[in-house]
């Protein structure tokens, strides 16, 4: 694990980090998506424990979104590398962590590389580095890999071909592929493959046999995402950080032809052995977390993808097609209830994201009880279709949503997904649960 | 220097191990394609340039066209008519109004076509003072209440008609034909090949736009602004709210609006003649979000449309001498809007959301 190998991957790694992240946030910039999803919002979402976190004002925003320009240009050179990673990471994850809406798991894996290209220095004119900083880049990248092939392996993705059966069709008009697109059988093939891919994917990139092959495969799987779905920069994200795993050489040649070349391993200066233990125990953390947290859902009965508890930070990158409606209605001290129009409070996109997450809605409800301040209580009607299957009732719409729970309790207020109440069931029970309930 | 003969060893035995795992998983991918469920439709993909097209010759335009008519129509009846046959002109007009207010996406949305003819109730108030001083600009934010098609229901509704009335009624009129006639000629001259050029499913495909818009006039202006807010269904105190009933002056045409805004929603659903959204939903098959979808869908506009019927005219009193009935009514609308926002989108896999942003 000590044990000195070059420096040079992680110096690429670095490298075309910087340009992503800048080309990441140059584009977040360009489509307007600080005002629509940070500044102009009336409500945020945030995550547990970071309910704290100052809402960015419009100084504020101009300050993080330069702070993560400017760390990740400071990124890309050596000397201020590190202090570049500090910088972007923390502006990007204070902006990630301030509204569950916008979550993607790409995202989560960009504040990661950022959390390791702090603790990790990879520079040109250090020709070595310790192995297990290099094994922390490649673990994380074959972890991603693997978890989301795991997600794969279930009945909708496999058996029903579920969700790529409706996304796929979508696609017929696109040049050469279009009209296979429409075939049933290649929703077939892409889940099974896609699912194979994933799990083959970290035992490839780490044999130098397979690797050759494999790479342009990977190149073709990523760049089909990228044409089929809009998933922004993830597949560069992947194709371009998996060339740690190649070897030396091609990163010597790489850097070489780009005039930019690195200092070669020749006498390796000694790396001070205090200064490893540290960043040995936090990556070793880091790395025990990263493989256990995934597994979190284990702990919750039900359907993972339906109750959404321990969903997020697991890699289940497409694995849905999941749609729904939510209806909040408070009850007044006076005994009337009446409906809380939420269209013209949140955002288009923190609609559509609510109406499917459970604690989302319970965030929803607390916020329109605090608006109301009184001894009111709310409850939803959220109606969710999931993978093609007809809209169901979600949550029991008898409960009262505005008690808090944390995200992380288990989410007995989910009906099962087994329980489907359409709408006309639900229209002949509603007024008798009313009284059974008490509402 | 970097390569270890351990990591060497390890590459090898991972590599022929999982060759192994691929193979088989390829051999169940071949097999899982060679044996495609005999039930299904062999991939019959849907046109959707057909269905733009579709949309936009038969649907569309002749609705803007339509709704052009009669505004001029209106504008001849106010002209040299009498003024039962300008009320029955107006009748007309906010009937046609129906069908374009479905398609609020474009150049509808560029002119805020449905804030500037038809934001009811209307404050009538404003609207005596106009008829007064007569210098009102239509198609400002803070206009939008004493102009189009409410303001006109007032005038020719309720107080003494005269001469000034009559002045700025027609005034109003010819604001409303004009903002139809500027959306139609929009459509026309350039963004129909546009629309029906934009073939994608993503935010700003034509069916993207379309849908969205669709599902947003329904929900908003047809399910909760005809009936669902006389009814009380979001009012504070869940009391009726009669005055907000559209054509509240005229009184005995709301329900008529309802009834004309189900045919259009129908309309488009079926795409008139051609090829429509129940065609959509059944090019993707014999599944639960296919033809069963499609059934119920149709099924359910047809539950909601004789639910309408059981309402009368005027709504705005109905609404509080039958409240429960007017409820019962909504929930027939409401469903709807379930089958088509959350089946419906989700089935087609259109990103149902108004923004654009990425996922995962």
């Amino acid at each position: 694990m000590t044990r000195l190998v070059s420096a040079a991957p992680l110096v690429t790694l670095r490298r075309l980090f910087a340009v992503l992240t800048l080309c990441s946030t140059v584009r977040f910039i360009g489509y307007g998506w600080v005002e629509t999803q940070i500044l102009q919002p009336t409500w945020l979402f945030p995550f547990d424990g970071f309910e704290w976190l100052p809402r960015p004002t419009v100084e504020g925003a101009i300050l993080l979104f330069s702070g993560m320009l400017a760390g990740s240009c400071l990124m890309f050179f050596d000397r201020v590398a590190r202090l570049g990673a500090f910088i972007f990471f923390i502006c990007f994850t204070y902006v990630e962590l301030l509204d569950k809406c916008n979550y993607l798991n790409h995202y989560y894996f960009v504040s990661l590389v950022a959390f390791l290209l702090i603790l990790i220095p990879a520079r040109s004119d250090r020709p070595m580095v310790p192995l297990f900083m290099k094994l922390a880049f490649q673990g994380l990248l074959a972890l991603v890999y693997f978890f989301a092939g795991l997600a794969k392996l279930h009945t909708d993705w496999l058996i029903e071909a579920l969700p790529l059966s409706i996304w796929l069709p979508q696609h017929s008009s696109l040049p050469l592929i279009g009209p296979l697109l429409a075939e049933r059988w290649i929703a077939y093939a892409f889940s099974w493959a896609g699912a194979a891919f994933d799990l083959f994917a970290p035992f490839a990139l780490f044999s130098d046999k397979l690797r050759p092959w494999f790479y342009p495969i990977l190149v073709v799987f990523h760049v089909l995402t990228w044409v089929l779905f809009p998933i922004g920069i993830f597949p560069w994200v992947m194709i371009l950080s998996t060339t740690v795993f190649f070897r030396d050489d091609w990163h010597y040649s790489l850097w070489d032809r780009l005039g930019l070349p690195l200092a070669k391993a020749q006498a390796a200066p000694l790396v001070s052995h205090a200064r490893m233990g540290w960043q040995f125990a936090a990556i070793a953390v880091l790395f025990v977390f990263q493989v256990i947290f995934p597994w979190r859902h284990l702990v919750y009965p039900g359907n993972p993808f339906w109750h959404e508890t321990g969903y997020r930070f697991g890699w289940r990158v497409m694995l849905m097609e999941k749609s729904g409606m939510a209806t909040f209605y408070v009850k007044e001290e006076t005994g009337v209830e009446r409906i809380f129009e939420l269209d013209k409070i949140l955002t288009p996109n923190q609609v559509k994201m609510t109406a499917t997450q459970p604690d989302l809605l319970r965030q929803v409800a607390r916020r329109i009880a605090a608006e109301n301040e009184g001894e009111e209580r709310v409850r939803a009607e959220v109606w969710v279709s999931m993978n093609g299957r007809r809209s169901q009732l979600y949550l029991d719409p008898f409960e009262d949503l505005s008690t808090p729970i944390a995200s992380w309790a288990s989410r007995t207020y989910v009906l099962p997904l087994d329980s489907v109440i359409r709408p006309a069931e639900w229209d002949e029970m509603r007024e008798n649960l009313r009284d059974e309930r008490g509402w | 220097m970097g390569r270890s003969i351990l990591k060497e060893n390890i590459g090898m035995n991972w590599g022929s191990f999982m060759g192994l795992q691929f193979f088989l998983l390829f051999m169940v991918l071949v097999l899982a394609g060679c044996n495609p469920d005999e039930q299904d439709e062999p991939g019959d993909s849907f046109d959707r340039e057909a269905f733009l097209i579709n949309a936009a010759d038969n649907l569309i335009i002749p609705a803007y066209s339509e709704a052009v008519v009669s505004a001029e129509n209106l504008c001849i009846a106010l002209w040299d008519g009498t003024l039962e046959q300008s009320r029955a002109a107006l009748k007309e007009c906010a009937m046609k109004w129906q069908a374009v207010a479905l398609f609020d996406f474009g150049p509808a949305v560029g002119r805020n076509l449905l804030g500037t003819t038809n934001s009811h109730p209307c404050d009538s108030l404003d609207v005596d003072e106009d008829v007064m001083n007569g210098n009102v600009v239509p198609g400002l934010p803070s206009t939008l209440d004493r102009t189009g098609l409410p303001a006109l229901d007032y005038l020719l509704h309720k107080g003494e008609w005269n001469a000034d009335r009559l002045q700025h009624a027609t005034f109003l009129a010819n604001h409303l034909h004009d903002e139809l006639q500027a959306v139609h000629d929009s459509w026309v001259t350039e963004y129909r090949d546009d629309f029906v050029s934009r073939t994608d499913t993503d935010i700003g495909s034509g069916l993207g736009m379309m849908l969205n818009a669709f599902n947003r006039t329904y929900e908003g202006n047809v399910r909760k602004g005809k009936l669902g807010l006389p009814a009380g269904v979001f009012s504070f105190s869940g009391n009726p709210a009669p005055q907000l009933a559209e054509a509240y002056h005229a009184g005995d045409w709301s329900v008529d609006l309802l009834q004309e805004a189900m045919l259009a929603t129908e309309r488009i659903y079926l795409g008139g003649e051609g090829i429509g959204l129940d065609d959509y939903l059944q090019s993707l098959g014999d599944v639960s979000y296919g033809t069963e979808l499609d059934a119920e869908i149709k099924a359910q506009i047809a539950a909601a449309q004789a639910a309408v019927l059981t309402l009368d005219d005027p709504l705005s009193e109905y609404v509080v001498s039958n409240q429960p009935a007017a409820l019962d009514v909504y929930s027939e609308l409401q469903a709807l809007v379930i089958l088509l926002k959350v089946d419906m989108m989700s089935a087609l896999g259109v990103l149902v959301t108004y923004q654009d942003t990425d996922g995962d």
